[in-house]
């Protein structure tokens, strides 16, 4: 089953200095049991897409699509009503920002608990041997006894935590998860990692995960996307995306990962040289084109079109492939 | 070397942390320990890695060298001198912290240049903070462009910039980093590591970096200390840390890196289902409950911190690598 189906999403936000175009056109697809990592520059507009898809983008936005459908429904051009029946009824989402999901001033137990209290007429006994459970799963230990507590009195990775279980309170078939395990060690991130494999195995959950660690993206990922100023530059399986880059920023990335052994420890890793681009001003060409390695003038002018790869799509004048007839 | 060069930039001696928690309406308070009995000595122009498990106790020592927390065992010295004894002013031109969460330590209601200016204006009162706020927001790969904007209006990785190039902008001696790069992509996180081995070598900055970023670590520190429920539990320079880890613990964070090699099934870190509890410690060793190798005699009674070559390793078992 297709759980998601986007096609050339804008986002556009009304900004004191202009129009801020930050999404400009982007694909997503999303099949039941499947994992999309979604990569990319800090602001090239991973949440704000996200955001968008839960129905949360900012009130202001000016947003349009092609075809759009969630959970096989149609939502192009639909108000924001038409999310409230499917948040916490299938689609739901971890946010980066932990405000957005957790009140200070309300205990944990009550945040957990009131969501599915509401849409799915549990008893509060019920819905909190849920809660409980889902906590234990997540690695927070006495949960029972921690319901009471409210969120500042948790570490930031267990704030983390408590927002992966809220969002995975409602048993969702289709789960949204920006930067969910950046505050968390390894060994916990493992496990939670485990527990989103197994919900995918055992219940088809298909899972749509931003995020800057590309360890995580190896470990879990079937396909990744790679987005760059609003746009997604790449796409293609792990696999092949981690050995045979075909975009130049994507190339950047993998090399900028700091892996112990490849850079003298103490010394400068590699960066991408330069600025993203504003996004107030129109781009005429590629928009990565001024820190690009293999820019020329033909990309500064005319915006680089799609090419297929036997694995996905990337959009450069000069890609790392052989192009596929 | 003068005298000064060996009086420790930071120093927690015996730092203990007790947080007092409602379980219930009905149940008397608990007592959680987030720190216990913690020692770090951080030298001039060291970088000393902080790491551990989510909970362990990290960001509450942050707070407790910042002066933001007081401890309830144990003392903290800045440059020799006890931090409490500090004035305010002199404080903040001496540490500066950047915190783990880019969204709530941001003031919500002023622009992006204010925010990053504001450590000047409490020092150099007089002089137009602008020239070195944009040059500041360059350095930490800003967008100066966005200088007008409201953190809101900012992606995490943005706002995470921000707050570095705040805590720099005043040249502190000493920069607590709590996960500095955990919003950033991996070519910004690039960036600012550059930067901050730039700034280092350039101001001889003194810096405890907290992260759970493994590689960061080992390319940044030159020590690291490992904690586990509130306690430090293994020590060493950062080369012997990463090649021999003694404590079992440290060993298990090691082994569940991941890494950017797709096909790689997810570590198993052997620790079991059980998670650390800060409620309810046993008598013993803190990671008894959950280490593989764990026998009576580690949990009667705590284990004390062990040399062993270049390790300090809090473990009964932690013999020759
Ligand atoms: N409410 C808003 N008002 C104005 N601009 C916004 C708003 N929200 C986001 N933006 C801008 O839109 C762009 C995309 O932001 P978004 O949060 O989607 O980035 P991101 O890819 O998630 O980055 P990160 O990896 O750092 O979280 C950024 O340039 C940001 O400044
Ligand atoms: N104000 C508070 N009241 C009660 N408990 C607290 C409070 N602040 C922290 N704690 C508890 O103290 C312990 C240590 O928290 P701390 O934030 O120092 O962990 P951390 O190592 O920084 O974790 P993370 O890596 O997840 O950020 C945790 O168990 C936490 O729940
Ligand atoms: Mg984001
Ligand atoms: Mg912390």
């Amino acid at each position: 089953m297709t759980l998601l189906d986007l096609q050339d999403l804008h986002v556009a936000i009304p900004t004191e200095r202009g129009l801020l175009r930050a999404v400009r056109g982007v694909d997503l697809r999303l099949a039941a049991g499947e994992t999309l990592c979604l990569v990319g520059e800090s602001g090239c507009g991973k949440s704000l897409t996200a955001m968008t898809l839960m129905g949360l983008g900012p009130k202001t936005a000016q947003t349009r699509s092609g075809r759009f459908t969630l959970l096989g429904q149609e939502m192009a051009g639909r108000g924001r009503a038409a999310w409230k029946t499917l948040r916490g009824r299938g689609l739901s989402m971890i946010f980066q920002d932990p405000m957005t999901s957790l009140n200070p001033t309300l205990t944990v137990g009550r945040q957990l608990t009131e969501g599915v209290i509401h849409t799915e007429g549990l008893t509060r006994r019920a819905a909190e041997a849920r809660a409980i459970a889902l906590l234990e799963r997540v690695g927070i230990a006495r949960a029972g006894q921690r319901l009471g507590q409210y969120p500042h009195q948790f570490s930031g990775g267990q704030r983390q935590r408590l927002m992966i279980a809220m969002a995975l309170m409602s048993e969702p078939k289709f789960l949204i998860a920006d930067e969910p395990t950046t505050a968390l060690d390894v060994t916990i991130q493992a496990q939670i990692l485990s527990l989103l494999a197994g919900l995918q195995r055992d219940l088809g959950l298909g899972l749509l995960l931003i995020t800057h660690d590309l360890g995580v993206v190896a470990a879990i990922a079937d396909r990744v996307a790679v987005m760059y100023a609003g746009r997604i530059v790449e796409e293609g399986s792990a696999s092949r995306i981690f050995r045979r880059p075909a975009h130049p920023y994507t190339a950047g990335l993998m090399a900028a990962i700091p892996v112990p052994g490849r850079t003298p420890r103490g010394t400068p890793l590699p960066a991408i040289p330069g600025r993203v681009p504003g996004l107030i001003e129109p781009i005429a060409g590629c928009a990565f084109c001024e820190r690009c390695a293999r820019g020329e003038t033909l990309c500064a002018a005319r915006p680089p079109s799609d090419v297929a790869l036997p694995d996905g799509r990337v959009e450069c004048h000069f890609p790392a492939v052989e192009i596929v007839q | 070397m003068t005298r000064a060069n060996h009086v420790p930039a930071l120093e927690l001696e015996h730092v203990g942390k007790h947080f007092r928690v409602l379980q219930g309406m009905f149940r008397r308070p608990a007592t959680l320990t987030a720190l216990n009995d913690l020692s770090l000595q951080v030298m001039p122009g060291e970088t000393l890695g902080l790491v551990g498990e989510s909970g362990c106790g990290k960001s509450t020592a942050v707070n407790v060298m910042l002066g933001l927390l007081a401890p309830d065992e144990g003392r903290v010295f800045l440059d020799g001198r006890e931090i409490g004894a500090w004035p305010l002013a002199e404080r903040v031109r001496r540490i500066q912290p950047v915190f783990q969460d880019p969204y709530s330590s941001l003031n919500p209601t002023r622009r992006v240049g204010e925010l990053v200016a504001q450590p000047l204006r409490l020092h150099e009162r007089g002089t137009d903070p602008g020239p070195r706020m944009r040059e500041m927001l360059d350095r930490v790969g800003f967008p100066v462009r966005l200088a007008d904007a409201y953190p809101a209006e900012l992606s995490g990785g943005q706002r995470q910039r921000v707050a570095i190039a705040r805590a720099l902008i005043a040249r502190p001696k000493v920069l607590i980093c709590d996960e500095p790069t955990s919003a950033l992509d991996v070519s910004v996180q690039a960036q600012v590591i550059n930067l901050l081995l730039e700034l280092r070598a350039e101001l001889g900055l003194t810096m405890v970096f907290v992260s759970h970023n493994l590689a960061v670590v080992e390319h940044l520190a030159d020590r690291v200390a490992v904690m586990y429920l509130g306690e430090k539990v293994e020590e060493a320079p950062v080369a012997p840390l990463f090649a021999a880890p003694r404590h079992p613990y440290t060993r298990a964070l090691l082994g569940a890196t991941l890494r950017p090699e797709p096909g790689a099934a997810l570590p198993e870190s052997g620790l079991g289902t059980a998670s650390a509890d800060p409620l309810h410690r046993g008598p013993g060793c803190a990671f008894a409950p959950r280490c593989p190798m764990a026998n009576d005699a580690c949990r009667k009674a705590p284990v004390p911190m062990h040399r062993h070559g270049q390790h300090l390793a809090r473990c009964l078992c932690a013999g020759p690598a």
